[in-house]
């Protein structure tokens, strides 16, 4: 018998650091790292507390602890973000949390100076310098390897009604691209990244790592940045396919709602049930929509076979994972997807921000505004 | 026991057209998206190619030839009038993956017709495609046959990609990369290497239910690096960047054609070459459009890293009876050569550095662009 998922809960975010002259991404991280506040230790086996640098200088990552139940996620959430804020501050920068910058250029950006970012960057050249991009990553806790993988394997199918709440990068360089989620496009530029295969067991996926890291592509398993992995060090499953929601009253409700989907799974599998592992070029399908259109296009429900409105999926998934919600005793947190639903994800606020300002015909400063809009809402209830 | 496959090959190149003051540049010649014609593209438009181009280039893309000497002989052919037309306009003719500093963002920019259709539904993604590939086509006329060889062939696609790579260059800068254009082209949704079909039913379900459910609007949306061609009994080969000399196209050619008369006949023995996870041939990719020949690709039977070199060289041992059989190896000789002396992404490179690099790079990358128009216009 397996050992049911602890479903314990924690976020890592990635946030910008940005002049409040200029609007444009501050390099600042090593200043950062070095004072004393910024140095938080590692609690061993535990999501890591404190800052954290990221290949771009202009990155910082912090990451909540471990938590039990989503009203502890957000209470830490929000404290995190209070902390960053607050030693942003006394420097005099802000901090804004979307997937991309708004205007500032990844040419004229400073990489982290430490060894492991000046490898990312000889290895993966243009491709890495690029890596402008500012992720989430939602951890559960689920204990048992195979249930990891064999969640990994069907929760795929949801990840792209996850990628479709979260969606805060419809800006890139200076331009608005027409996509809700520019990130995902750029980060599947470098390999080990976008939706995983399937594998029959963990003994399956500990043999690819293996043989990755028997043959030199890898280090180890921290190198696989698919958008949904079993964690190498903690045991969870890390969903890593959301961009960064601004508000962090979204990132604690979309963070829930992935504990309640895996919650769900497992319940499926106590049942001698499963979801359907659909093939991951028709997953992808979805993604592409969601990437794209964010919650006002249609997605596929590959069940039925028809195209649906993914405001309306995304309603049948929060209805479908209701009762574990009540278990798990996140009704409050879920309840803001409503909200996200009505009034739409970051990237919807963005662009109405930058149209309001006069879009392309005003575009420097209607940029400016949308950095000033996020900064703003990055600090909303904290 | 189904027919042999007839393996005819066909080839479809897209070309650059250059302003001979600017080197930037001006016109490409490709194929709509709706009707698949050849077409002489500017950023204002379509003109239509002469009907003897049009004939050339329609002729050539069906794989009809069972001669490579003739292959290539038409191909000579087409690369000589797409020259004459670029002379006629007092312009310039390259054949390269990338052009080395053109950018999508300028405004006098022609869009790339293959994707034009679905412009408005890529947005930024399809707009950045200013990408050049060649296809190659090779006639498999039983579908489960085809099917087979799909799944298997996916192995070599990345020692295949090694011997064509042309775009270390994009929009005026060192990318790093040998193949950046299969980047750019992976940014597309149904691009790179497929998954794995069971079945020509599996194939045809999937992409039934892609029509039905408007993720395409036809098959020809489907842009893998390999697949079954939506109209001609063939599988087509979309990895290969554009190569500036005719020689190292037939090359590759001749060994894509040997390949696939190798997998058919292991079929026909009932061996196959090793199935391996999608995942594992990705990394190999990777390496292949990182680093090219120059690069380490992964022997996953051995689960050892080996040079690309040795590798490419091994596939052209295995498949060598093959090649005799079909009589190509003058052809495929020639890909020893490319081996040693690398691809034009390497002579791309060299005359970059030879004219003084990042410190000089506008003056440097003109000079790429002079050495890439010289190699594709000897044909001339």
């Amino acid at each position: 018998m397996m050992t049911p998922p602890s479903l314990t809960i924690g976020i890592e975010e990635e946030y910008q650091i940005i002049d409040p002259e200029t609007r444009e991404l501050k390099s600042f991280i090593t200043q950062f790292m070095e004072s004393k506040e910024g140095a938080v230790e590692v609690q061993k086996g535990e999501l890591k507390a404190g800052v954290k640098p990221e290949l771009h200088a202009s990155m910082v990552e912090l990451g909540t602890p471990v938590c039990h139940s989503v009203a502890e996620l957000r209470t830490a959430l929000f404290a995190q973000r209070a902390a960053i804020f607050e030693l942003a501050a006394q420097r005099g920068l802000q901090i804004a949390a979307a997937s991309t910058h708004p205007f500032s250029h990844w040419l004229g950006q400073e990489i982290s100076p430490y060894e492991r970012y000046t490898k990312t960057v000889e290895d993966h050249q243009v491709i890495a310098q690029r890596m402008l991009i500012f992720g989430m990553h939602v951890h559960v806790g689920v204990e048992d390897r195979d249930f990891a993988i064999d969640c990994m394997n069907t929760v795929r199918y949801t990840l792209p009604h996850i990628l479709a709440l979260t969606t805060s990068s419809p800006f890139w360089s200076g331009r608005h691209t027409g996509l809700k989620s520019y990130r995902s496009i750029v980060f599947e530029d470098l390999p080990r990244t976008g939706l995983p295969e399937t594998f029959s067991s963990w003994a399956a996926f500990d043999r690819f790592v293996q043989r990755l890291v028997n043959t030199g592509c890898i280090a180890d398993g921290s190198k696989i940045w698919w958008d949904v992995r079993p964690h190498y060090a903690f045991p969870t499953l890390e969903f890593r396919v959301p961009d960064i929601c601004t508000r962090a009253e979204d990132a604690v409700a979309v963070a829930a709602l992935l504990q309640a989907i895996v919650a769900w799974m497992w319940n499926l599998r106590k049942h001698n049930m499963t979801f359907r592992t659909y093939r991951r070029d028709l997953v992808a399908e979805n993604k592409w929509r969601a990437l794209r259109d964010g919650l006002d296009g249609k997605m596929i429900d590959f069940g039925k076979e028809a195209e649906v409105a993914t405001r309306q999926l995304v309603r049948e998934l929060l209805l479908l994972v209701d009762e574990q919600i009540d278990e798990l005793g996140s009704r409050d947190e879920v309840e803001v997807i409503y909200r996200i639903l009505e009034e739409g994800t970051s990237a919807d606020r963005q662009v109405r921000v930058y149209q309001q300002h006069g879009g392309d015909a005003n575009r420097e400063q209607a940029l400016r505004a949308v950095v000033d809009h996020l900064v703003r809402e990055t600090a909303e209830g904290i | 026991m189904p027919h042999s496959p007839s393996l005819r090959l066909g080839i479809e190149e897209e070309y650059q057209i250059i302003d001979p003051e600017t080197r930037n540049l001006r016109y490409i010649i490709t194929r709509t998206a709706r009707n698949e014609q050849p077409v002489l593209r500017g950023h204002d438009g379509d003109t239509p190619l002469s009907p003897d181009l049009t004939r050339r280039m329609t002729e050539l893309a069906s794989p009809t030839i069972s001669n490579l000497a003739e292959l290539k002989e038409a191909l000579i052919e087409q690369r000589r009038a797409v020259c004459a037309l670029a002379q006629q306009r007092d312009m310039l003719m390259a054949a390269a993956g990338t052009h080395p500093f053109a950018s999508w963002k300028e405004p006098d920019m022609p869009l790339h017709g293959r994707y034009e259709g679905v412009m408005e539904e890529m947005r930024t993604v399809a707009r950045r495609l200013l990408i050049f590939g060649t296809h190659i086509h090779v006639a498999i006329e039983d579908p489960a046959a085809a099917i087979d060889v799909m799944n298997v062939v996916r192995y070599m696609l990345p020692h295949l990609l090694t011997l064509s790579t042309s775009s270390p260059f994009w929009a005026g800068r060192d990318t790093g990369l040998k193949s950046y254009r299969a980047i750019l082209h992976e940014n597309l949704p149904r691009s790179g290497i497929p998954e794995f079909f069971a079945s020509p039913s599996e194939y045809r379900h999937y992409v039934d239910l892609l029509i039905k459910t408007h993720c395409i609007r036809g098959e020809n949306d489907i842009w893998w690096d390999v697949r079954p061609h939506h109209e001609y009994p063939s599988l087509e080969f979309r990895l290969f960047d554009m190569m500036p000399v005719v020689e190292d196209v037939i090359g590759v050619v001749a060994v894509v054609q040997a390949v696939t008369a190798w997998l058919i006949d292991l079929r026909a023995k009932n061996i196959s070459f090793r199935l391996y996870p999608r995942g594992l041939i990705e990394e190999n990719k990777w390496r292949a459009e990182r680093y090219g020949l120059d690069g380490m690709l992964i022997d996953f039977g051995k689960e050892r890293q080996l040079p690309a070199r040795a590798l490419v060289r091994e596939l052209l041992r295995l498949a060598a009876p093959y090649i005799d059989r079909l009589g190509t190896r003058r052809e495929v000789d020639h890909l020893y050569t490319v081996i040693e002396r690398g691809t034009s992404a390497d002579r791309q490179r060299r005359v970059f550095l030879q004219h003084g690099g990042k410190s000089n790079t506008e003056q440097a990358l003109r000079a790429v662009v002079d050495s890439v128009v010289a190699e594709t216009m000897i044909c001339r």
